[in-house]
């Protein structure tokens, strides 16, 4: 429990870094992923659902880096995009519509630019 | 606001600016002042008030149960993943970054105010 409880603690610090719209969005969604899965118990879900966040925040640290400066975020794995069935990658599609314009500077940028104004 | 005011007075002559000036620093005194003071540590009462406001800020806290003795479980409501984000609200509030080890034994507003009285660089 405590594991988890610092893990969280560490990707809402790893946040801190990020221009403050992606750090509104990251938090919002580990908030609602983490609180999602307070109940569960079975370790098949566990396991990964922890695996995944260690290795986010582990990135995300990596690319916080001072002077590193390269932005945050990685492309999808082409293989795992190519799975998802139609629902999904229209999901996926939407989401990129709808993320497009919002932040056309890989994260990099301190002053993020003003939300899209779509027509 | 502000602006317009100075402006204001800053046509009815330098007198009357410097006298504007002169009572808005008794009456509303800047932040700065009472807070980033140089070399002084911050007052328990401060400290205590601040946190009230962190916690006022926080949805989920039992705003009516707020005080300087509550338990952020059994008075306030939070479960362990609010609890981190309050103490975490708190780090941000006085600029400080909390260990791990210490976060987690802050499970009370008395802890609360007793370790970031205790923290020098806290401001």
């Amino acid at each position: 429990m405590t594991d988890a409880l610092h893990l969280y603690r560490g990707i809402l610090r790893a946040h801190r870094l990020l221009p403050r719209e992606l750090r509104f969005v990251g938090d919002q969604y580990v908030r609602s992923e983490f609180r999602s899965h307070r109940a569960v118990t079975e370790r098949r879900f566990l396991d990964p659902f922890f695996a995944q966040w260690t290795s986010y925040l582990a990135l995300l640290r990596e690319q916080t880096r001072a002077g590193t400066g390269a932005g945050v975020g990685r492309h999808l794995d082409p293989a795992l995009v190519d799975r998802l069935d139609d629902d999904k990658a229209e999901q996926l599609l939407e989401l990129h519509r709808a993320s497009h314009g919002a932040d056309d500077s890989s994260g990099g940028s301190a002053v993020p630019p003003p939300p899209p104004r779509r027509k | 606001m502000r602006l317009a005011a100075a402006a204001t007075r800053a046509a009815a002559g330098p007198r009357a600016l410097g006298a504007a000036c002169v009572g808005r620093r008794i009456a509303v005194p800047p932040l700065s002042l009472r807070w980033y003071s140089a070399g002084g540590e911050l007052a328990r009462a401060d400290i205590q008030e601040r946190i009230f406001q962190v916690l006022q800020d926080f949805d989920k806290v039992k705003q009516d149960k707020i005080s300087p003795v509550a338990d952020f479980a059994k008075d306030l409501g939070l479960d362990s993943l609010d609890t981190v984000e309050v103490v975490m609200a708190i780090e941000e509030e006085f600029s400080v970054e909390i260990p791990d080890d210490e976060a987690d034994k802050i499970t009370t507003v008395k802890e609360a105010i007793d370790y970031i009285s205790a923290r020098k660089d806290a401001h």
